[in-house]
């Protein structure tokens, strides 16, 4: 089999393996897990993982090399990892014993997406190219995120994971029947006598609107959506939504990165000339104050947090409060627009020294996230584009987007349970991952400490 | 004859052909050894060394079942010695 159809292939990750390596990783909390993943004969599929112990990463030799990268890695020690020798021996040793072959490299991370970053890349590619690259991100304890990369010097590219076994469908039968549909989305859909949801479940709500709106009846949208589950939407928009936004002209610009300067990023190429039709979006993310519109547990918070952003927020709640609000998620288009600026660079701002004045990351923030708007605004006027917390988008997530997309306000949706896309950066975040053009997704039930959203909204045009 | 044991990710950079984990070399110096990797596998020796006769940071050598630290550079080796060149796992 060819190179390029191999990879093509998902890599095996047996759910039994997984879920060992996942239990393992919780169980080694707070500390970093780093190991070897190994196969018996097929260089595609994960047979087992090795754990190494040892962490000589503070040690003399090794300490400086790793703050060269920046304060995040000054400030937390246990950001990165090296083996000992005495240790990489024995596990070499046992790999030979064994019979079996080291495929690909795991590690951990406690703070940061499961996404790959300079660090990783420089370490990676300078040792072992010829193996490919787990991250477990741990940020969200409860929801491990797993994603494999495969780097070359041509770039890095994300690999489909497989459990090996026969794949479920998503699809519920009795999705099928269109009077399940409406029947199903009339009992969701249901208020109280505030006008909130009855149902606080965000997830069901946006996939039996998603549902009804398939069916393309705008009888049955008009009755249930409209002046049903989002009745007063225009209301809660004019109170308490448009104050805050602001109007872009969109045109044409310039997204992605030029392949010659794709370095270690992750589905940003190539870099295509867009035409986005003019739309709002608020120039602050949503705070809990307002996100309590809708979720009232939200406003028992303490006052100071209730000035901060909304976070901890599922795709489906934001997509769902962004619809009772009359409004939207930015799509991935739209947010690269507003957040760069007219910038060509790397950020809104002209060199990495300035990001401090306009963006809450790793270097500035000591890991607390603050109230939005508290920094100096890009030259739209938007707030913390950059960093604090990351956004939410409206699109489904697909490294190959750029490829094979369009260039009229393209905004990549598919079926809703598959990843979205996430930007910005927040208080945890590298320089590097709070860049205009970075992307990394997450599935759309996931939620974090520093994963928040803002809004948007078409404009007609003039 | 020295035998030189590899990793499989590194074993990679000797020829796509070579599957297997073990080379026999003859050197009876470290600075012989590097010369013999650098004529015969330059691509493993792109990767394993630095300038002149150094192991690039996170590679360390293994001879005879002990990792040897440092010193290196003064090493004799005999026949039937059996040495490895490591690589140090590290990351982000």
């Amino acid at each position: 089999m060819s190179d390029d159809l191999r990879r093509s292939d998902p890599i095996i990750l047996p759910a039994e393996v997984r879920e060992r390596l996942l239990a393992t990783i919780l169980q080694r909390l707070p500390r970093k897990s780093f190991g070897y993943l190994v196969s018996r004969s097929e260089p595609r599929r994960v047979d087992d993982f090795i754990l190494l112990e040892g962490n000589i990463r503070n040690t003399e030799e090794w300490k400086g090399r790793f703050e060269a990268y920046g304060q995040y890695f000054m400030e937390h020690d246990d950001a990165g990892f090296v083996s000992t020798p005495e240790e990489t021996w024995r596990v070499q040793k046992e790999i030979w014993k064994r019979g079996m072959t080291e495929v690909g490299l795991f590690h951990s991370h406690l703070r940061h997406p499961a996404n790959f970053s300079g660090i990783d890349y420089d370490m990676h590619i300078s040792r072992y190219p010829h193996l490919w690259h787990m991250i477990i991100s741990v940020r969200n304890r409860t929801m491990p995120q797993v994603r494999i990369f495969n780097i070359s010097s041509d770039g890095v590219r994300e690999e489909k994971i497989a459990e090996g076994g026969v794949t479920s469908s998503i699809a519920d039968p009795a999705e099928h029947s269109i009077d399940a549909a409406i029947a199903k989305a009339r009992s969701f859909f249901a208020l109280d006598g505030q006008g909130l949801p009855c149902l606080h479940n965000a997830e069901a709500i946006v996939r039996a609107i998603e549902l009804l709106r398939k069916l393309n009846d705008p009888n049955i949208i008009d009755e249930l959506v409209t002046r049903g589950l989002l009745a007063g939407s225009e209301k809660r928009l004019q109170q308490h939504i448009l104050p805050l936004m602001k109007p872009l002209e969109g045109g044409l610009f310039q997204m992605g990165t030029a392949t010659d300067r794709r370095r270690h990023f992750v589905g940003e190429t190539p870099c295509r000339t867009i035409a986005l039709s003019p739309f709002s979006i608020t120039s602050v993310t949503v705070t809990n104050a307002l996100f309590g519109l809708l979720d009232r547990r939200r406003l028992r918070f303490l006052k100071e947090d209730l000035l901060k952003p909304a976070v901890n927020v599922s795709w489906y709640e934001a997509t769902l409060f962004a619809l009772w609000v009359g409004c939207r998620l930015p799509m991935e288009s739209e947010w690269e627009f507003a957040c760069g600026a007219g910038s060509d660079g790397e950020w809104a701002c002209k060199e990495e020294a300035d990001l401090r004045r306009i963006a809450w990351y790793a270097d500035n923030s000591r890991g607390i996230i603050r109230q939005p708007g508290q920094l100096e605004s890009n030259s739209y006027g938007l707030h913390d584009m950059h960093g604090n917390v990351w956004e939410w988008c409206k699109d489904t997530y697909d490294q190959a987007s750029y490829v094979q997309g369009g260039t009229i306000d393209p905004v990549h949706l598919r079926i809703i349970p598959t990843d979205k896309v996430c930007r910005g950066g927040s208080v945890d975040s590298l320089a590097e991952m709070c860049r205009t053009r970075y992307r990394i997704c997450e599935p759309p039930g996931f939620f974090a400490s520093d994963l928040g959203f803002r809004l948007a909204r078409s404009r007609p045009l003039h | 004859m020295v035998n030189l044991m590899l990793a499989s990710h590194l074993s990679n950079l000797v020829s796509p052909e070579f599957c297997g984990k073990t080379i026999a070399v003859k050197p009876s110096s470290w600075p012989e050894f590097v010369e013999e990797v650098r004529t015969r596998f330059p691509r493993l020796a792109n990767r394993v060394f630095g300038h002149r006769y150094t192991l690039n940071p996170g590679f360390a050598l293994v001879l005879n079942d002990e990792v040897i630290a440092q010193g290196y550079n003064s090493l004799h080796f005999y026949n039937g010695d059996e040495m490895c060149i490591l690589v140090n796992i590290a990351g982000g």
